[in-house]
């Protein structure tokens, strides 16, 4: 089995077009749809090298379930749907340097490897068993400690983001309470300087007054 | 190309048996979506002591037709402060989504036609159900893009809803599976209904196969599941603003998916095309009648979602959060540990 570079190269110059429209369009929305179409073209890719497991999981997971988790961040949090954000920030000669880093290991890689990359062939057990198998097979045994340390890191995320989200009850109550005593406070307050207010106009006025506080 | 790229992942087979597959199950979904909505309209007629349509041909049989037409003919409208893009985009990507899903679906056993291994699905894919549920998983977006893209409140807050329902009842109808993927050692559907020879996957699972259904209710926003539409509350919710044909493909894609999430419950829990009498499949003719024994088990449990919608009430929706999260969600793992253990527990014996 060979890796066909037609496909290879269609599917990549895709998957390079939608990842740049996800930072050029000025829509967050539309970014967000351009991100689904490049997982859904990474997906394809992972088809076309053979990696059927993976592709699907690509696609549940990257094209399926976590662009749902940006949308509906945008929509909690922006008001209106028109609203439209700049593209260049301020720090977009970082972002560059970043890129053109990452650009040159990648390149290092592609130029150490000679022309291995599309030449290499699939192991004899990958093809008798299946990527599904192979893949299971190497995170719960040869990869176990590594696999179960990454779920632990997932878990411990997951408790943080619910202990952020969720108020402890009787914190709840204590804000309620000391809003209420500032609102009553503030109110009181300004009772008293519309008080004075009201009195040093009636001075100034000349107007005779008997004093209220007498 | 095509060939190639099909070669490792899906197997070899001529591009124009593929075609031709695809044309056939095209017809059919499309066909069956179609005659779906008038047995809909049948069954609730006659769970509420009526008689439904039945001016147009005999018994009502071309009433589909009409609405068809109907449906074609209706002015396109839409809204002035759109999204332009995703408002067209999203009608199609539900009739798409929930098609392709349908590439997969083994309707019957694996037949020698002179030689050839004539496989009874589009695909034959070795992650068959990873696929199913990934590719349905993209229908959450033509739901709530086209919700979004519409400018209305009532259809947005119809898609919040939906995307929360189905993300949530996700979860618990792959929970869900894995118990029956444990038992029959793969992803891929044909091997998971060879699996059922001896006995089907719902008497073996029968936890599993419930949460599925009801799962499946939720995901394609049944009754009493429907709240991202919920006439009396959000006036149709997603699909508002949508009118003439743009409707009729998100119509389309929610029978469509139906036929979907039964035809894989069948191959599931049904044991898929195993017959009930026994019939040996050799040729052609024994696969045709393995289709016969699928689709009549998948129209005995669209049958049943039916009845379930005309019967139950809407549900509320803290209710339904609740039920995804704290019962279905946590039933699914417990199916998961004690399938795993008695697996584990044969293998050591």
């Amino acid at each position: 089995m060979t890796v066909n570079p037609v496909a290879f190269y269609v599917i990549a110059v895709l998957v390079v077009a939608t990842a740049i429209a996800v930072v050029a369009v000025p829509n967050i929305i539309h970014a967000a749809v351009a991100l689904i179409a490049c997982f859904f073209m990474v997906a394809a890719l992972y088809l076309a090298i053979g990696a059927d497991f993976l592709a699907a999981t690509q696609l549940l997971i990257y094209a399926g379930a976590i662009p749902v988790l940006i949308i509906f961040a945008v929509m909690l949090t922006r008001g209106s749907m028109r609203r439209e954000g700049n593209s260049w920030v301020r720090w977009w000669p970082l972002a560059l340097l970043v890129t053109m880093g990452l650009g040159a290991v990648l390149l290092g890689v592609f130029a150490v490897s000679h022309d291995r990359w599309h030449r290499g062939t699939y192991p004899q057990r990958l093809l008798d068993d299946g990527t599904t198998r192979t893949i299971g097979d190497a995170l719960l045994n040869r990869y176990a400690l590594p696999f179960e340390v990454a779920s632990a890191l997932l878990l411990v995320a997951l408790v943080g983001a619910v202990l952020l989200a969720r108020r402890d009850e009787s914190e709840a109550v204590l804000e309620r309470s000391e809003e209420e005593r500032r609102q009553r406070e503030e109110r009181v307050r300004h009772r008293r300087e519309e008080r004075d207010r009201a009195r040093r106009a009636r001075l100034r006025d000349g107007v005779s007054t008997p004093d209220e506080s007498t | 190309m095509i060939a190639d790229l099909a070669h490792f992942s899906i197997g070899p087979d001529y591009w124009w048996v593929v075609l031709i597959k695809g044309v056939i199950v095209l017809g059919f979904l499309a066909t069956a979506a179609a005659y779906l909505t008038l047995a809909e309209r049948k069954v609730s007629a006659h769970i509420q002591l009526r008689i439904g349509p039945n001016r147009v041909g005999p018994f009502g049989l071309l009433q589909p037709a009409a609405d068809a037409v109907k449906l074609l003919f209706k002015e396109n409208t839409a809204p002035a402060g759109r999204d332009k893009l995703l408002f067209w985009l999203a009608p199609a990507l539900m009739a798409g989504a929930a098609i392709l899903a349908y590439a997969v679906i083994p309707l019957s056993g694996t037949t020698n036609v002179n030689g050839y291994a004539l496989h009874w699905n589009m695909a034959h894919v070795n992650v068959a159900l990873l696929y199913v549920l990934a590719i349905t998983a993209l229908g959450v977006y033509a739901i709530f893009l086209g919700g979004w893209a519409a400018n209305n409140k009532y259809s947005l807050l119809g898609a919040l809803r939906s995307s929360a329902q189905l993300i949530s009842y996700e979860m618990a109808v792959a929970f869900a599976l894995i118990g029956v993927v444990i038992l029959a050692h793969s992803l891929d559907l044909e091997e998971i209904v060879n699996a059922q020879q001896h006995a089907w996957f719902i008497v073996m699972q029968p936890l599993a196969g419930l949460l599925y259904f009801v799962g499946a209710l939720a995901e394609t926003n049944r009754l009493p599941f429907d709240l991202p539409e919920a006439e009396t509350e959000l006036i149709a919710g997603y699909h508002t603003e949508y009118s003439s044909m743009r409707f009729g493909f998100y119509f389309l894609g929610e029978y469509v998916n139906m036929v979907t999430v039964c035809s894989l419950a069948t191959a599931l829990f049904l044991g898929g095309w195993l017959p009930l009498i026994p019939w040996i499949h050799s040729d052609w003719l024994g696969g045709l009648v393995g289709v016969m024994w699928f689709l009549g088990k998948a129209s005995i449990l669209l049958f049943l979602m039916m009845w379930i919608r005309w019967t139950l009430p809407r549900l509320r929706y803290d209710r339904l959060m609740n039920l995804g999260w704290k019962v279905l969600l946590p039933l699914g793992l417990l199916n998961i540990v004690i399938t795993g253990s008695v697996v584990a527990a044969r293998a050591a014996s």
